[in-house]
C-alpha cells in the first residue's frame, strides 16, 4: 500500500531587525502574520510529518537574530503539532560569518548556525564533515542536509563540492536508505539539479543569474542520488525567492519563495510563500502553495492575507543523464522508468529563435515609411530590464496615432486570426493583450473575430498596475481550457515581457501542453538574438520585422552614471533575491 | 448571401429586435472601418435577423455610419421583399446623404418616412406606422441600449468578502467593478464603446475644441479610447495613450512630457471614475503639454458628474450608485 508524507517547506526569513516595525517576522507581529497560514494548513486536515527550513534565517550574518528565528520555527512546529525533532534546517549564505568564511575558517563561520540548528532535529545528525549530515526522523523520513555555501569563501553565491565530499555524503545516504522504501528529503539552501536547458535561468536577462543562485557543483551528487534507487526523493531549496517545482523521474525538486524579509528590503516580486508538499512512496507528488497576498503596490503586510493554490510539479525526464550507459554503470541504478518518460510533459524547449513572419510586405513598408517620415526612431539607452538596454526606441503610440496604420495592423492581424482559428473553435481561443497597445489591438481583434480577449499589464512585471490589471485568477480561469492563445503586443525588444506573460500563465494552467501559443506584434526585429525567448510560440507574426532594434547587455555598456537611460522601466522594481 | 456574424450585436425588445449598423459593420467588415457599411456587413446583418424572432420588426440605427457601399444591403432587401417583414431604419437627420443611400439600397420596399426630433425613420414593409409609434420605437431603443449597458456594468461588480482598501487610495471599498470583463467579451465591449462614442461626440459638439485629441491614461481606458477613435472617424480625432498614470503614478514613457508642446484640447476616455484622481493627473499631463483637458467620458462615475465640474465636464454612461447600490466607498 502506498504511503504518503506531508512536508511543510519554509525558507528565507532574512530577519534583520526583530524589534523593528518593518520586519514581517518581528517579535511583536510574527504570530499574527503566520496565523492565517497556520489556520489554512490545519484546515487541510493533513497531519504534517516534518518541517524543513532551507536557510537564510537571518540577514547578512547578524547571528544575534538566530534566537528569534528559532522562536518562529518553534511556534510553527508547536501550532502545527510537529515534534521539534521532526524539524530540520540547513544554512544559507546569510547565516554564516562572511568574514570568517572568506578566511576559509569554515567551522567558526558556522558556529552560531550550528548552535541554532541544535534546537531542532539537526542535533541528531550523523555528519560527514561540515558539508553533509544525515538522520532519520521518528516517522521514518530519511534526511540529508547539505551546506551549499561552503567553498564560496564569503561571496554571495553557491559554494563548491568536491568528489570526496560527494562520496562521503553518498556513503551516509546509503547507510540510511538502501534498505528502505521510504522518503529521502535532501535540503540545501541553493537549488541543484537544475538543467540549464530545461528550467534555467529563471531570470534570463541576468547572464550571471545561474552562477549566483544555482549550486551547479552539487550536480554530481544530485545525479548519484537520482540513480541510487527509485524511491521518492524530495530536494528542497531556497535562495531564489521563487516558486519552482519540477519532478524528474522520482526526484521532486522544490524551491519556495521567502517567508520573511523586511518590508523596505529590495526583494523579488514573488509573494511571501510557504508550501505543503504531499509525496507518496510511488513518487507521485503535488503541493499546495500558500502565498501572502498584499493588495496594492506597497508592502502593507498588515492588510494582506494568506491564499492557497494547488501547484503540481512540472514534469520532465532527464533523459540525457539517466540514459547515459556510462553514468548508469557507476551505480546500481535501476533501468530508466520509461513510464514517466512516456507520460510526462516534454518541456524541452527549442532553444532557437522562432521564425518571425510578417503579415504583409505592404504593411511593413507603411510602418517603416511612417517611422522614417515622422522621425519616430529614437536612439539612446532604454533600460527595458535589469540586465539589458535597448539602443533604440519607437514610440508605438506615435506610429499608430496615424489612424490608418492602426486600421491596417488590426485588419491584417484579424485576417490571420480568421485563418488560424476556425469559426467552430472560436470559443477555444483567446487573445491576451499585453500592456496598453497590446490591449488596444487585442480588443479590436476581439470585436472583429468574436474571440475573447484579456488585457494584462506586463511592463516592469505589472508592478505599477492594480492587482486586477495584472495576471489574475480570473484570467487564468478564463483561458485555462483554451486551445489557441495568441499574445498580442506592440514592440518586442528583448522579448522579456512576452516571455513573462507566457511563463506566468503557463505555470498556472491545468494542461499547459494542450494550448497552442501564437504571438502577434507590431514590431519585432527578426535578427534579435533574444528572440529565442519566444520559442514557446508555434507562430510568431509581426507587422514589421526589418527594423533593427539592437539590445546590449548592460555589461557591454558604460555604467548608468555615465550613460543614463533615456527611459527606464525599472524604477518601480526592487532588486532580485538574496 | 447571409453570413454568420462572429458577434451577435442584436438586443431584444418586447416589440422589436434592435441593433446598430455600426456595431454590425465593426464586427463583420473585413476592414477595421466600422463607419462604412460594406457588403460583408450587409450579409452579416441578414445572417443575424433571419433567425431572430421572425415575427418581430427589425429596428436598425445608422448613427455613426458615414456611407453605404453600393449593393451592401441587396441581400437584406431581397429578404424583406420575400418575407414582408418590417424594418425601421433610424438615420440622424443631419445625414441626408446617408438617408439617400439607404433609400437607394432598399427603395423597392420603401413604404414611409417619419422625422422625430433629430432622427429620420425610414420604414420598410407593408404595415403603416404612425409617428407616435416611431417615437416609441426610438425611445424604446434608447432605453434598451441603456439597460443592456447598465446590466453588464452591474454584472461586472464583484463584492469583497469584507471591505478592502482601493489600491493606492485612502478609500475602503465594498467591492470592485471589473472593466476587464467588459473588454474581454466582444458583445459587451461593442455596446459600451458605442455609447462612449455617443458621449464623446456629444462632448465634442458642446465644447467645440479646436483640435480633437482622445487621451487614455490607463490600461483599461486604452481599449475604450481606441474604440471611440475608430467609431468617431468622421471627427478625425487623434489618439494618445499614456502608459500609464495610476494607481501608482509611474509614467513609464516620460519622454512624452518633455517632447514638443502639442497644444489643443484633450478629451479623456476612461473606465470608472471614483475620486477623480485620474482626471486630475490627466489634466496635469495635458497642461504640461500646453494643452487643455476640459472634458472626459467614462463608463461610470461614482459621484454625480457635477461633483467633478471644477476639473472637467464629465459624461458617464451610468451613475454607479444607481447601477450597483451595494457599492460603497469609505474615506479612511
Amino acid at each position: 500500500m502506498d504511503q504518503t508524507w506531508n512536508i511543510l517547506h519554509v525558507t528565507d526569513f532574512h530577519i534583520e531587525a526583530p524589534d523593528g516595525c518593518k520586519e514581517v517576522l518581528r517579535t511583536r507581529y510574527y504570530d499574527e502574520y503566520l496565523q492565517g497560514l497556520i489556520e489554512q494548513l490545519l484546515a487541510t486536515g493533513q497531519q504534517i510529518d516534518a518541517i524543513f527550513a532551507t536557510g537564510d534565517f537571518i540577514q547578512k550574518g547578524n547571528t544575534a537574530n538566530f534566537s528569534h528565528a528559532a522562536k518562529i520555527l518553534e511556534h510553527l512546529a508547536e501550532k502545527l503539532g510537529v515534534d521539534r525533532d521532526n524539524l530540520v534546517v540547513c544554512p544559507g549564505n546569510h547565516d554564516i560569518s562572511r568574514e570568517l568564511d572568506a578566511m576559509n575558517d569554515i567551522e567558526n563561520a558556522r558556529i552560531a548556525f550550528n548552535e541554532f540548528a541544535s534546537n531542532f532535529g539537526n542535533k541528531g545528525l550523523k555528519r560527514a564533515g561540515p558539508r553533509a549530515g544525515t538522520l532519520k526522523l521518528s516517522n521514518g523520513i530519511a534526511v540529508l542536509t547539505l551546506d551549499s555555501t561552503i567553498g564560496a569563501r564569503g561571496k554571495n553565491e553557491p559554494g563548491s563540492l568536491d568528489s570526496d565530499e560527494v562520496d562521503s555524503a553518498m556513503s551516509l545516504v546509503k547507510q540510511l536508505t538502501l534498505d528502505d522504501s521510504g522518503l529521502l528529503v535532501v535540503i540545501s539552501h541553493h537549488p541543484s539539479g537544475v538543467d540549464k536547458r530545461l528550467d534555467a535561468p529563471f531570470d534570463e536577462d541576468d547572464p550571471s543569474w545561474y552562477a549566483k543562485h544555482i549550486w551547479s557543483k552539487g550536480e554530481p551528487l544530485y545525479d548519484r542520488i537520482l540513480r541510487l534507487s527509485r524511491r521518492p526523493v524530495l530536494w528542497l531549496s531556497g535562495d531564489i525567492h521563487r516558486d519552482w517545482y519540477v519532478a524528474a523521474e522520482h526526484m521532486h525538486s522544490v524551491a519556495t519563495g521567502r517567508l520573511g524579509t523586511s518590508t523596505d528590503a529590495p526583494s523579488s516580486q514573488v509573494r511571501r510563500q510557504a508550501r505543503l508538499i504531499t509525496i507518496s512512496s510511488n513518487a507521485d507528488g503535488h503541493s499546495q502553495l500558500f502565498e501572502y497576498v498584499v493588495p496594492g503596490h506597497t508592502d502593507q503586510v498588515h492588510i494582506g492575507r494568506w491564499e492557497a493554490k494547488q501547484r503540481a510539479p512540472d514534469k520532465y525526464s532527464r533523459g540525457d543523464t539517466t540514459a547515459s550507459p556510462v553514468a548508469i554503470a557507476t551505480t546500481v541504478a535501476p533501468p530508466v522508468d520509461t513510464r514517466i518518460a512516456s507520460t510526462t510533459v516534454n518541456k524541452t524547449k527549442a532553444t532557437q529563435a522562432p521564425l518571425i513572419e510578417i503579415f504583409s510586405p505592404d504593411l511593413q513598408k507603411k510602418i517603416l515609411e511612417t517611422i522614417a517620415s515622422n522621425n519616430l526612431y529614437y536612439v539612446g539607452r532604454f533600460a527595458t530590464n535589469d540586465n539589458e538596454s535597448s539602443l533604440s526606441w519607437v514610440s508605438i503610440g506615435e506610429v499608430l496615432d496615424n489612424g490608418e496604420l492602426l486600421l491596417s495592423v488590426v485588419t491584417e492581424m484579424a485576417k490571420v486570426a480568421h485563418q488560424k482559428v476556425r469559426p467552430e473553435s472560436r470559443n477555444d481561443a483567446a487573445f491576451i493583450g499585453i500592456d496598453s497597445w497590446g490591449a488596444i489591438i487585442a480588443s479590436q481583434l476581439s470585436v472583429m473575430t468574436g474571440i475573447g480577449n484579456y488585457c494584462i499589464a506586463a511592463r516592469a512585471e505589472g508592478l505599477t498596475h492594480t492587482a486586477s490589471e495584472k495576471i489574475s485568477e480570473t484570467v487564468i480561469q478564463a483561458i485555462n481550457t483554451k486551445k489557441h492563445i495568441i499574445l498580442v503586443t506592440d514592440v518586442i525588444g528583448s522579448g522579456r515581457s512576452t516571455r513573462y506573460v507566457y511563463d506566468s500563465l503557463v505555470r498556472s494552467l491545468d494542461h499547459p501542453d494542450e494550448a497552442n501559443w501564437g504571438i502577434f506584434s507590431v514590431i519585432c526585429d527578426d535578427q534579435c538574438p533574444r528572440n529565442s525567448r519566444l520559442d514557446f510560440a508555434s507562430a510568431c507574426l509581426t507587422a514589421c520585422k526589418d527594423l533593427r532594434m539592437p539590445i546590449l547587455n548592460n555589461n557591454d555598456l558604460p555604467p548608468e552614471s555615465i550613460l543614463r537611460p533615456d527611459i527606464s522601466f525599472l524604477r518601480a522594481k526592487g532588486g532580485c533575491c538574496s | 448571401m447571409a453570413t454568420s456574424p462572429t458577434v451577435d450585436t442584436f438586443l431584444d425588445h418586447t416589440d422589436f429586435v434592435y441593433s446598430r449598423m455600426v456595431g454590425i459593420a465593426w464586427n463583420a467588415n473585413r476592414l477595421l472601418q466600422p463607419t462604412v457599411l460594406t457588403a460583408d456587413a450587409g450579409n452579416a446583418l441578414l445572417g443575424c435577423v433571419q433567425n431572430k424572432r421572425p415575427e418581430a420588426p427589425i429596428v436598425l440605427n445608422c448613427k455613426g455610419i458615414s456611407t453605404i457601399e453600393d449593393h451592401a444591403l441587396s441581400a437584406f432587401k431581397e429578404y424583406l421583399k420575400q418575407t414582408g417583414r418590417q424594418a425601421i431604419i433610424l438615420i440622424p437627420s443631419s445625414q441626408d446623404q446617408l438617408g439617400k443611400e439607404v433609400d437607394s439600397e432598399l427603395g423597392e420596399v420603401f413604404s414611409q418616412k417619419h422625422r422625430i426630433d433629430t432622427t429620420h425613420a425610414h420604414i420598410y414593409g407593408k404595415q403603416d406606422v404612425t409617428s407616435g409609434q416611431v417615437a416609441a420605437v426610438i425611445e424604446g431603443a434608447k432605453k434598451l441600449e441603456q439597460s443592456f449597458v447598465t446590466k453588464v456594468i452591474s454584472e461586472s461588480y464583484r463584492a469583497f468578502d469584507k471591505p478592502e482598501r482601493l489600491e493606492s487610495t485612502p478609500l475602503i471599498a465594498s467591492g470592485v467593478l471589473n472593466a476587464r470583463s467588459l473588454i474581454s467579451d466582444p458583445r459587451k465591449f461593442i455596446w459600451i464603446s458605442l455609447l462612449l462614442a455617443d458621449a464623446f461626440q456629444a462632448v465634442v459638439n458642446e465644447a467645440k475644441p479646436r483640435t480633437v485629441r482622445i487621451l487614455a491614461v490607463s490600461l483599461r481606458g486604452g481599449p475604450f479610447a481606441a474604440a471611440v477613435r475608430v467609431l468617431s472617424d468622421t471627427l478625425s480625432p487623434t489618439l494618445e495613450i499614456v502608459d500609464h498614470i495610476g494607481p501608482r503614478h509611474e509614467v513609464l514613457e516620460d519622454q512624452r512630457f518633455v517632447c514638443d508642446f502639442t497644444g489643443g484640447e484633450y478629451v479623456l476616455v476612461g473606465d470608472f471614475v471614483i475620486g477623480g484622481t485620474e482626471i486630475k493627473i490627466a489634466r496635469a499631463y495635458a497642461l504640461a503639454k500646453g494643452a487643455k483637458l476640459n472634458c472626459a467620458v467614462a463608463i461610470g462615475s461614482f459621484l454625480d458628474p457635477s461633483a467633478y465640474s471644477q476639473t472637467v465636464t464629465l459624461r458617464s454612461l451610468v451613475q454607479l450608485p444607481e447601477v450597483v447600490p451595494e457599492l460603497k466607498y469609505e474615506f479612511k
